[in-house]
């Protein structure tokens, strides 16, 4: 399939269902299009969110108004591309290019950690202009890796010693990732495979133990060692209406000051240095700023929106990979909003992780556009009957 | 291609229905409990959370009200605001103080370390870094471009009028443009405004995002005071003295002119040549200082002894060649003199005769009077740091009686000694000076300044004190200012000054001044003229006389007013502080009540002449020449009573010794108007004119 023709294909399909037919093709099953409009009308906003928000920071650092904007834009276009494309690929090819998809996520974490630091740390690639962040691409790869191995095991998922491949390249990206440090990609990667390992069916009895005594092991750790017991006293003062660190403060008064209906776009004062990542990380407290209640409730629509149907497409899945592979894109970006939804709010102890489709940078829209072009694929399928 | 293989996916699906379950549900909760955090923050806590953030991102700047404007009576700017820039900084916790000293403390000559932890001291938030600066360094200021340094606008007092002396009853501002002194400080709260509030939004580092100040309140710019000073009259005034004190080798000097009807001052000039020129002038001395006033006093003495009837101004009394014994203690006069009218020694100001009439008063009668012309107490001149004076409480001797009614053992404001002239002037009225005509508000409204007045000398006793002033010029010793085209009445005065550390008088040591109006029958401008040691010549006379003359002189002559015309010339009065004057009340009556039958029979006898008064008004057995009435009244004018029984008080009980009053009252003319003359002339044009407008007949009485 040429490439090209893909994404016209596609884009027409979006237009209009029935123009493929008109112009004598092969009919194709028509994707999600509800996915599609809310995948696309997030990256919209975000598009809007980021030009309001960093017009100050760009001025300031680099004397150009639109500098992150103009990149967004930019972005934004080639994530459509992906979703388009990644619609058109049959997702059963990804089952069987699994195992070189991880060794590409693994290969990217192992580069950005051999290259030197960039602001003390190793978490992204340069390239020239683009900065890369091969951890939102590893993060991809792995939910795709561990759906083609869940989905190769069958229905009835067992503590063999296969597994302990699927628990050693956890255990390998988690620590190239801690090592960058990346720690909310750990987080969100735990979770994600938490998400994977309930819907392939793996036993309670293999579960709970486990969670157990992750729960158990990290409190001893926490509060009987007191490592990183500060991070975990702000975290509970960034629980109350006004505490907590500087940053979670400072998101909580952007999102207070939006109240219902927000200031208008443009009106925030979050923005002015005061949020440290307004139009990455803090994304969210702009919109709640801005747009208010309404805004974040349409956002968090759109969100519940993209998961729901992502997980309604994997239940119509033809295969067992189709139906992995969806569960874990959506549980990926429900986890994913979330735990960035939680930092902005205050429930949860600061870590940096985008929020999908609509916090400025490239790796994070593209990787997301990837995987959902992915999920779009699997839904052109429906089971008959149902 | 995209066929579906029924088989495995339907079995998938049915197996996980209940995990699948399981996964929405968990997803579920994470999603409502992210929503329901939001719902919380931006319902619950917005109230809260929005004034935190408005809190830390708005900025207050005192925006500075443009102090009112201070002009004279014609507008022209005594006191005005120049704006400057100020700058200002909020640091905050990421601002490098250091960084801030070290740009500023070359533009405010402070050391770096210094200034470096003085800022570090401070824990409030806002700081002056640089006030009221020149636009060069302005300039460098900004272009340094330092984040959390703000510019804003303040003012800066000006007085673009460097007229002498003028400094005096301004005063001037402090740092904070706060009045400190002079009018400044007394009408500080009008003059002020209210300083309004400048708000702007700021970033974190203190970037300031809004260019221009935004919502907040705006500064209400302080009233604008008119004076009643009058520029003109003030450069007059203060060149005349300035040259006096100069030639007359003063110490220093002081002078004033005001209304005497309205107490409006139309100039007030303190001049002291041991002051280094661009001093502050942190007094007015005309009104915080005290001094021993001597002769110009006696004009109380006078005044209290005719209107107490206790003598009259023809009634001779010795003067002792010179000198006199009161209580044993020799009081001297500066030219012996022999027997001499009270009005002749009101010319001549001879101590001696000036004590005798005044020990026919007691003390408490002489100090009621004293007390009733203001002195020993507060003008109420609307500037600060006004003394009252002083009274000493002395005992009831004839030579505690003498000495105060010469004008020593006495502390007396110039302000206070003013008012008291100002009385004889206007008719009988104590008025309270002032130095403000208008309280303008931006919008355009008017306050006036109210004027009291009080009556304290009755009508025909002004009249005869008037005249008495008037023949201190002609014939007195103020004869050096008689000019016939600019009729001056006044009243010398050559004071010894006390010596503090001795408790004596220095011999050699004088106060000269001269209190006078002008013109003498009309008053429209009273002046006050104060020498501190005079050489050689001490006189009041002589040396501050010429002062008033000559001020006099080019006042009206640049303003080219005929002396005939003066009294329809408001010099120091226009419609805005004018009070509403009854001059049918002003006009001078004279009877003379003070003569008792057996006072009127001796003087007669003593002069060989018989007065009388027809009801006509034409006098009869009035000898020509210099004798008779001449002698019995001086150069004093007649009048005719008042319609008011209070006004014309019989003292005494037999009304026989009152042959004018006691003919009107028989004819039954008690409503005659009133009707002055003068040196034997018909006089006011407004006496005329009420007396044909009601068909009354005058009274007449001629002398001379």
């Amino acid at each position: 399939m040429k490439l090209p023709l893909a994404i016209a294909d596609g884009l027409l399909e979006i237009i209009s269902p029935h123009s493929a037919r008109a112009r004598g093709r092969e009919p194709q099953p028509a994707s999600d299009r509800l996915v599609w409009f809310a995948a696309m009308g997030l990256m919209a906003l975000g598009t809007v969110m980021v030009l309001s928000s960093s017009v100050m920071l760009a001025d300031r650092r680099f004397g150009t108004p639109g500098f992150f904007w103009i990149r967004q834009m930019i972005w934004w276009f080639l994530a459509t591309v992906l979703l388009v494309v990644f619609s058109r690929i049959d997702h059963r090819h990804f089952r069987t290019w699994a195992p070189l998809i991880l060794i590409l996520g693994l290969g990217g974490l192992g580069v950005a950690l051999t290259l030197p630091p960039i602001k003390d740390v190793h978490r992204w690639i340069n390239l020239g202009p683009l900065r890369l962040q091969p951890a939102e691409l590893f993060r991809l790869a792995f939910v795709v890796y561990a759906a083609a191995f869940l989905a190769r095991r069958g229905e009835q998922i067992i503590w063999a010693r296969r597994w302990l491949l699927l628990v050693g390249v956890l255990a390998l990206g988690s620590g190239l990732l801690l090592a960058m440090p990346e720690f909310s990609a750990v987080l969100t990667l735990w979770a994600t495979t938490g998400f994977l390992l309930l819907a392939a069916g793996v036993r309670w009895r293999h579960v709970l133990p486990s969670i157990v005594t992750a729960v158990v092991a990290s409190t001893i750790v926490v509060y009987g060692f007191g490592y990183k017991k500060a991070r975990v006293d702000d975290w509970q003062a960034g629980l109350t209406m006004t505490g907590g660190s500087y940053q979670v403060k400072q998101s909580k008064l952007a999102f207070g000051s939006g109240g219902l209906f927000g200031k208008g776009l443009g009106e925030g004062r979050a923005k002015m240095s005061y949020l440290p990542e307004p139009h990455t990380d803090f994304i969210l407290s702009s919109i709640g700023e801005e747009l208010g209640l309404v805004g974040i409730t349409a956002v968090w629509l759109a969100f519940g929106l993209l998961v729901y149907r992502a997980w309604r497409a994997a239940m119509r899945a033809p295969d067992r990979f189709g139906y992995l592979l969806c569960i874990g894109i959506g549980a990926s970006l429900l986890v994913n909003a979330a735990l960035n939804a939680s930092v902005a709010t205050g429930l949860s102890p600061v870590t940096g992780l985008p929020l999908p489709f609509v916090s400025y940078g490239g790796s994070s829209l593209l990787c997301t556009a990837a995987g959902w072009g992915m999920v779009l694929n699997v839904s052109r399928f429906r089971l008959a009957g149902r | 291609m995209y066929r579906v293989q029924g088989r495995g996916g339907t079995s998938l699906a049915v197996a996980f229905v209940r995990r699948r379950r399981l996964l929405l549900g968990i997803g579920l909760c994470v999603w409502g409990a992210v929503w329901a955090r939001a719902l919380q923050l931006q319902i619950m806590g917005s109230t809260v959370l929005s004034a935190l953030a408005e809190e830390q991102s708005d900025r207050r700047v005192c925006l500075a009200a443009p102090r009112g404007e201070i002009v004279d009576r014609q507008g022209r700017l005594l006191a005005i605001n120049v704006a400057k820039r100020s700058f200002f900084a909020y640091p905050d916790r990421e601002t490098p103080t250091d960084g801030l000293a070290r740009h500023f403390a070359s533009v405010r000559g402070q050391s770096f370390t210094g200034l470096s932890r003085e800022w570090k001291k401070r824990h409030d938030r806002f700081t002056w870094m640089l006030r009221r600066c020149s636009a060069t360094t302005a300039a460098s200021v900004t272009g340094w471009q330092l984040p959390g340094v703000y510019a804003t606008w303040e003012y800066e007092r000006v007085y673009p009028t460097a007229l002498t002396g003028i400094a005096g009853p301004l005063g001037f501002v402090n740092d904070s443009l706060n009045g400190a002194a002079g009018l400044e400080a007394a009408y500080d709260g009008l003059l002020r405004g209210a300083d309004g509030v400048g708000l702007f939004v700021a970033d974190a580092n203190g970037h300031r995002f809004a260019v221009d100040p935004v919502a907040g309140r705006p500064p209400v710019p302080g009233r604008r005071l008119r004076l009643t000073l009058d520029a003109r009259w003030q450069s007059i005034l203060a060149e005349e003295l300035d040259s006096a004190v100069t030639t007359w080798q003063a110490r220093s000097g002081m002078a004033l002119l005001m209304d005497p009807h309205t107490g409006a001052i139309l100039a007030m000039v303190d001049i002291d040549p041991s002051r280094p020129p661009g001093a502050v002038v942190m007094k007015n001395r005309l009104v915080s200082d005290v001094f021993e006033p001597g002769s110009t006093f006696k004009v109380v003495t006078y005044a209290g002894a005719l209107s107490d009837g206790v003598v009259y101004p023809g009634r001779f009394f010795d003067g002792g060649n010179g000198s006199g014994l009161f209580s044993g203690r020799p009081i001297h006069d500066d030219k012996p003199h022999g027997v001499i009218t009270v009005a002749e020694a009101f010319a001549v100001s001879s101590n001696v005769v000036t004590g005798r009439i005044a020990n026919r008063l007691d003390l408490g009668r002489l100090d009621f009077w004293v007390r009733r012309f203001g002195f020993g107490d507060k003008t109420g001149i609307d500037l600060p740091g006004e003394s009252p004076g002083r009274i000493a409480i002395q005992k009831n001797s004839d030579v505690n009686v003498a000495t105060r009614s010469i004008g020593h053992g006495i502390s007396v404001t110039p302000m206070q000694l003013a008012v008291a002239y100002a009385a004889v002037a206007n008719g009988g009225y104590r008025i309270r000076p002032h130095l403000v005509a208008a309280v303008e508000s931006p919008d355009g409204t008017l306050s006036n300044v109210a004027v009291q007045g009080e009556r304290i000398l009755r009508p025909e006793v002004v009249c005869i004190l008037k005249n008495f002033m008037r023949d201190v010029v002609c014939n007195g010793t103020a004869k050096t200012i008689s000019d016939s085209l600019y009729p001056i009445a006044g009243k010398t005065g050559t004071a010894e000054k006390p010596n503090l550390s001795t408790g004596h008088y220095d011999k050699n040591k004088f106060m000269a001044s001269f209190v006078g109006f002008y013109p003498a029958d009309q008053p429209r401008l009273l002046g006050l003229v104060v020498l501190d040691q005079p050489e050689p010549i001490h006189y009041g006379g002589i040396t501050a006389a010429p002062v008033l003359l000559n001020t006099i002189r080019r006042g009206t002559a640049s303003d080219n007013v005929p002396a005939a015309d003066m009294r329809h010339y408001c010099i120091a009065t226009d419609s805005v502080d004018e009070p509403d004057v009854d001059w049918s009340r002003r006009l001078v009556e004279a009877v003379g009540p003070w003569l008792t039958t057996t006072e009127a029979n001796a003087a007669s006898d003593s002069v060989g002449a018989q007065a009388n008064v027809s009801e006509s008004g034409e006098p009869s057995g009035h000898p020509a020449g210099e004798t008779g009435w001449d002698r019995m009244f001086g150069r004093c004018v007649a009048f005719v009573p008042d319609t008011t029984p209070d006004s014309v008080r019989v003292p005494g009980s037999d009304p026989q010794g009152m042959p004018l009053l006691q003919s009107v009252k028989t004819s039954g003319q008690q409503d005659l108007p009133p009707l002055v003359l003068d040196d034997g002339i018909a006089m006011t044009q407004e006496a005329q004119s009420d007396s044909s407008r009601g068909g009354n007949r005058a009274c007449r009485l001629i002398q001379r």
